[in-house]
C-alpha cells in the first residue's frame, strides 16, 4: 500500500470507530432528540436560545450519517469535509442544553480535531508527519484520562462510597446485578472500593500516556476500553470507541513506520 | 526507530504552525486540568460549571471541552417541597442520589423529564458537589409549564 492510500486507511479506521461511538446509542438518541426534547423543552438562563433549540440538536446528531457514504471516497477534500462535520457536530452537542452532559461528545470533539489535523496534512511527505500524529494522539489520550483521574481523587470515590452507589445501587444489569444478588453488603462495599481504586489507578497511568511508550499506550487503551464495557456498561462504548479507534490507527501507523525504517 | 525518538521530536513542530497550535492547545488544556488538583479557585470554577452556575456561557462552553468523566462527589436531593437554604437534610420527604457528573443531568438529560410533566407541580433540587476542600451547593426550582421545564437557580 502506498503512503497516500495508507494515510486514508488510518483516517478510515479512526473515523469508523468515531461513528461507532457516535451512533451506538441511536436507540436512545433517536426518540430522545426527535420526540422527548421537542415535547418537553427545558429553559435555563445560561444557555442562549440557539443551544436550547431541539432542531439544532437533531441536525448535529444526525448529520454525521453522511459520513457513512463519504468515507468510501479517497479524496482529501472529502475527508476535510468529514472532519469538519465531526468537529462541528461534536461542538454543537457539547454545548447544547439537552446533550451537554454526555461525555461522548467531548471525546468525539478531541478525536475529531485530530482527524481534522490529519486530513489537512494528508499530503505531507516528510518523515516527521507520523511523529507528530502520534504525539498529538498521545496528548489527547493524556488529556481525556487526566480529566477522569483528577476528578476522581475524592474521599467518596477512594473509600468506595460513590462507586458502590454507581456500580451496585444504580446498575440493574450486567455483572454487577449478578454480584449484588450473590455478595453480602460488606463484600459489595469492599469490591466497590477496590474497583474504584483500580479505575482511578488505570486512569492515572494513562494520563501519563504522552510519556509512555507508544506501543504500550495504543495496546492498553483498547484493552481498558474492552474491560470497562464488559464490567461497567456497553453504553460506555460511545465515549471510548473514538479513543480506541485513535489508538488502533496510531498503532498501525507505528508499525508502518518501523517497516519503512 | 526507537520509541523515545518517536515521542519527543518537538523541534520539528516549528515547521508547521497548525501542528504547533494544536499541540499548544492540548498542553494548555492539560495544564488547566492539572491546576484543578491544587488550586481551590480552579476547583470552584469547575464545580460551579457542573451546576451550570457560570455567568458567562462562553466561559462555561470553553471549560466544558475539558474532559471530566465521573468527576467529583456529586449528590442530588429532590423534593416537591422547598429546601432549607443551608442544608437538604431534615426535610421530608425527599430522595437522594449520587451522580457521576453534571448533577443537573438528572432532569436535563434522559427520559426522566417526562415524569415531571405527568403530575404538573413544582420541584426543588438541591445539588452538592465536593472536591478536596472545595464545595459548591445549589438549589434549583423546577417548574413544568406549557410543555416547558423552567430551571430557576435559586441559590
Amino acid at each position: 500500500m502506498d503512503r497516500k492510500r495508507f494515510n486514508f486507511f488510518i483516517l478510515r479506521v479512526v473515523t469508523a470507530f468515531w461513528l461507532l461511538g457516535w451512533f451506538i446509542k441511536l436507540e436512545f438518541f433517536n426518540p430522545y432528540l426527535t420526540g422527548h426534547i421537542v415535547r418537553y423543552q427545558i429553559v435555563h438562563e445560561l444557555f442562549p436560545p440557539f443551544f436550547l433549540n431541539s432542531f439544532v440538536a437533531q441536525i448535529a446528531y444526525f448529520l454525521p450519517f453522511v459520513i457513512f457514504i463519504l468515507i468510501f471516497f479517497l479524496k482529501r477534500i472529502i475527508f476535510k469535509f468529514i472532519s469538519i462535520v465531526m468537529v462541528a457536530c461534536s461542538l454543537l452537542l457539547c454545548w447544547h442544553a439537552d446533550t451537554y452532559n454526555d461525555a461522548t461528545f467531548v471525546t468525539s470533539f478531541w478525536v475529531g480535531l485530530w482527524v481534522l489535523w490529519f486530513s489537512w496534512h494528508l499530503n505531507r511527505e516528510d518523515n516527521d508527519f507520523y511523529y507528530h500524529a502520534s504525539l498529538l494522539s498521545k496528548l489527547i489520550l493524556s488529556l481525556v484520562f487526566l480529566g477522569g483521574f483528577a476528578g476522581k481523587l475524592t474521599p467518596e470515590y477512594w473509600q468506595g462510597e460513590a462507586p458502590y452507589e454507581l456500580f451496585f445501587q444504580q446498575n440493574h444489569q450486567g455483572i454487577f446485578a449478578v454480584l449484588k444478588q450473590r455478595l453480602s453488603l460488606e463484600e459489595q462495599l469492599f469490591l466497590a472500593k477496590m474497583i474504584g481504586r483500580m479505575i482511578t489507578g488505570t486512569e492515572g497511568l494513562l494520563s501519563l500516556a504522552v510519556f509512555l511508550p507508544s506501543r504500550f499506550v495504543y495496546a492498553v487503551v483498547p484493552f481498558v476500553g474492552a474491560v470497562m464495557v464488559i464490567f461497567r456498561t456497553w453504553a460506555i462504548i460511545s465515549v471510548l470507541a473514538c479513543l480506541v479507534g485513535l489508538s488502533l490507527g496510531c498503532y498501525f501507523m507505528i508499525k508502518r513506520m518501523e517497516q519503512d525504517a | 526507530m526507537r520509541d523515545s525518538q518517536f515521542s519527543w521530536k518537538f523541534k520539528s513542530f516549528k515547521k508547521d504552525k497548525t501542528t504547533c497550535i494544536f499541540c499548544s492547545v492540548l498542553c494548555a488544556a492539560l495544564f488547566i486540568i492539572f491546576l484543578k488538583l491544587f488550586s481551590p479557585s480552579v476547583q470552584r470554577f469547575f464545580l460551579s460549571q457542573y451546576h451550570l452556575k457560570n455567568d458567562n456561557f462562553c466561559l462555561w462552553a470553553l471549560g466544558h471541552l475539558l474532559p471530566s468523566m465521573y468527576n467529583y462527589a456529586n449528590e442530588v436531593w429532590y423534593s416537591d417541597a422547598p429546601f432549607d437554604e443551608t442544608s437538604p437534610l431534615g426535610l421530608a420527604p425527599y430522595a437522594h442520589k449520587w451522580v457521576n457528573h453534571y448533577p443537573l443531568h438528572v432532569v436535563t438529560f434522559g427520559l426522566y423529564r417526562e415524569g415531571l410533566f405527568s403530575t404538573p407541580k413544582e420541584y426543588f433540587f438541591y445539588l452538592r458537589s465536593r472536591y478536596k476542600k472545595s464545595e459548591v451547593t445549589s438549589v434549583y426550582h423546577l417548574v413544568p409549564q406549557d410543555n416547558k421545564l423552567y430551571l430557576e437557580l435559586i441559590k
